[in-house]
């Protein structure tokens, strides 16, 4: 393995790759974050002409901070085709990891439970609320509250009001209607409800419809 | 226990002005958290906060129930917010209203149904007719879930129990109105038609609309997980009151009133419970009464 140097230089000094294939628009303001709450922590990989071979996100972030110089490795011992290859490789890689979603929530509980900024994470709050939906249980207050009486009721009674609703959509809605009102004539019924219970009567009771 | 005798800070019509907006901290000077009564310029009740006082097993099992009911919908008006791009794009919109659109249907007319901003909102128990259903009924979510219920209403009775402790005169008048009612549109053996839940939903600027004026509203949570904020504010006296799991207030919901923003940092549910007495449920017919309407329903007839 070779040695592995990182020297900090001037930002002017490096080079964006002009055909770099990585849209890293999205994910900017994330590593602006990332810098300014942890500071540097990976540096920027440039060949021997100073141009980026990986980092152009952190790059640009650091553009965005204004900071004149950069922590930078310099890999001099790479062809054209292993350069090309590992702008490519450096990016696909990540595509292949995958999150342990049950370790991943206890990771974010632990920080929520320290009140740290979530959003130092990276991760959104709707994506935090969806990862930990898993632990939402009733939350008890402090001082418990019990009256025995109300526990054991169950004395609600059911209404006489029973309904069924039809869910149908454009398409078949005036079908039904059509269907009804020709079955309403044939039957004389005078409304839908008696056209309809007619209907599942008459099914219910001949087996061979 | 303290009382208060609050004074508004704005006029009526400045806080109309105001409808469809968020609040926050700015909108308010105090927050209720104890147990209190407090009155507006004209002696009439305001609110009537009662901290942790409905039984911890009867929250927990309401919560496993009326989670559920909160479903999204479109149908929240005002307390939805004014219209946000994510309602604009949703709709092939016909006509754009502060607080609501109309969408234009498949057949080039305008729908004549007004859409609000999404939100998590259910409706649970009774409701009275309306143009769309012109007979009472009960709401599809009550009908559906009539057994899995039963777990919550000790919760809804003990709502009632202590509505009844705390503001015994508006409690009368509402509880004499149901006693009128025909027992297929109340709740067990509350004064309630209707409740109305909702699932992590910051209320924008609203009165109710819809409840009996002689009761009075309330407004119940049940929660899991942790956040803060939630706040109920009623901006016109600057007061907010911060109702957590066990805590119920009982407040005058013809003052316009919103939420203040819930914060979380992992998943949460604020499930805000509002029991009331919808106030033309009086006229409702017997269950077979109305299903007699239902069938014989003919085109402009009067609803009620």
């Amino acid at each position: 393995m070779n040695d592995f140097e990182v020297n900090m230089v001037q930002i002017g000094s490096i080079k964006p790759y002009e055909t770099n294939p990585r849209d890293n628009k999205k994910s900017v303001d994330k590593v602006v974050d990332s810098i300014k709450q942890y500071g540097w922590r990976v540096p920027i990989v440039v060949d021997e002409n100073s141009v980026i071979l990986a980092g152009h996100t952190r790059y640009k972030a650091a553009q965005i901070l204004g900071l004149e110089s950069v922590p930078v490795h310099m890999a001099d011992n790479l062809t054209d085709e292993q350069k090309t290859a590992f702008r490519i490789m450096d990016n696909k890689a990540q595509d292949f990891s995958e999150w342990d979603k049950d370790l991943l929530t206890v990771e974010l509980k632990k920080l929520a439970d320290l009140d740290f900024d979530m959003a130092m994470t990276g991760f959104s709050f709707d994506e935090i609320e969806k990862l930990t939906q898993d632990l939402l249980d009733f939350e008890e207050p402090q001082e418990i509250i019990t009256d025995q009486e109300f526990e054991k009721l169950d004395d609600i009674q059911s209404s006489n009001v029973r309904m069924v609703n039809l869910f149908l959509n454009q398409e078949s809605e005036p079908y039904f209607q059509e269907m009804i009102m020709a079955l309403r004539e044939r039957w004389s019924k005078e409304n839908l409800t008696d056209a309809v219970f007619e209907a599942v009567q008459r099914c219910y009771n001949d087996e061979n419809l | 226990m303290k009382t208060y005798n609050l004074k508004p800070f704005y006029s009526d019509d400045e806080i109309k002005a105001r409808e469809g907006e968020f609040l926050d901290e700015s909108d308010y000077d105090m927050v209720i958290s104890e147990d209190c009564d407090a009155y507006d310029e004209n002696g009439d009740p305001l609110f009537f906060f009662r901290k942790n006082k409905i039984p911890t097993e009867l929250c927990k099992k309401a919560y496993k129930v009326l989670r559920h009911a909160a479903t999204p919908t479109n149908n929240r008006g005002a307390a939805g917010g004014i219209i946000n791009d994510e309602t604009m794009q949703a709709f092939n919109i016909g006509d754009v209203g502060k607080l609501g659109v109309r969408a234009i249907r498949s057949d080039g007319t305008l729908s004549n149904t007004r859409r609000a901003n999404t939100v998590n909102s259910g409706i649970v128990g009774y409701f009275d007719r309306t143009a769309r259903f012109p007979y009472c009924r009960q709401t599809a979510w009550y009908e559906k879930n009539f057994q899995m219920f039963a777990d919550a209403y000790p919760y809804i009775s003990y709502i009632n129990k202590l509505f009844k402790e705390a503001c015994p005169d508006r409690y009368e008048k509402q509880k004499a109105v149901a006693e009128k009612t025909n027992k297929d549109f109340i709740i067990g053996d509350t004064s309630f038609t209707t409740i109305t839940v909702n699932k992590n939903f910051r209320t924008a600027l609203h009165v109710d609309a819809n409840d009996y004026e002689e009761g009075l509203g309330n407004l119940a949570v049940l929660e899991a997980g942790k956040y803060e904020g939630g706040y109920t504010v009623m901006p016109k006296y600057r007061v907010a009151f911060d109702v957590r799991s066990g805590d119920v207030c009982f407040f005058n919901v013809h003052q316009y009133h919103a939420n203040t923003e819930i914060k979380a940092k992992l998943a949460y549910e604020r499930i805000s419970v509002v029991c009331y007495y919808r106030k033309n449920m009086h006229k409702c017919l017997d269950a077979e009464g109305e299903l007699q309407r239902a069938k014989n329903r003919t085109a402009g007839q009067k609803l009620n």
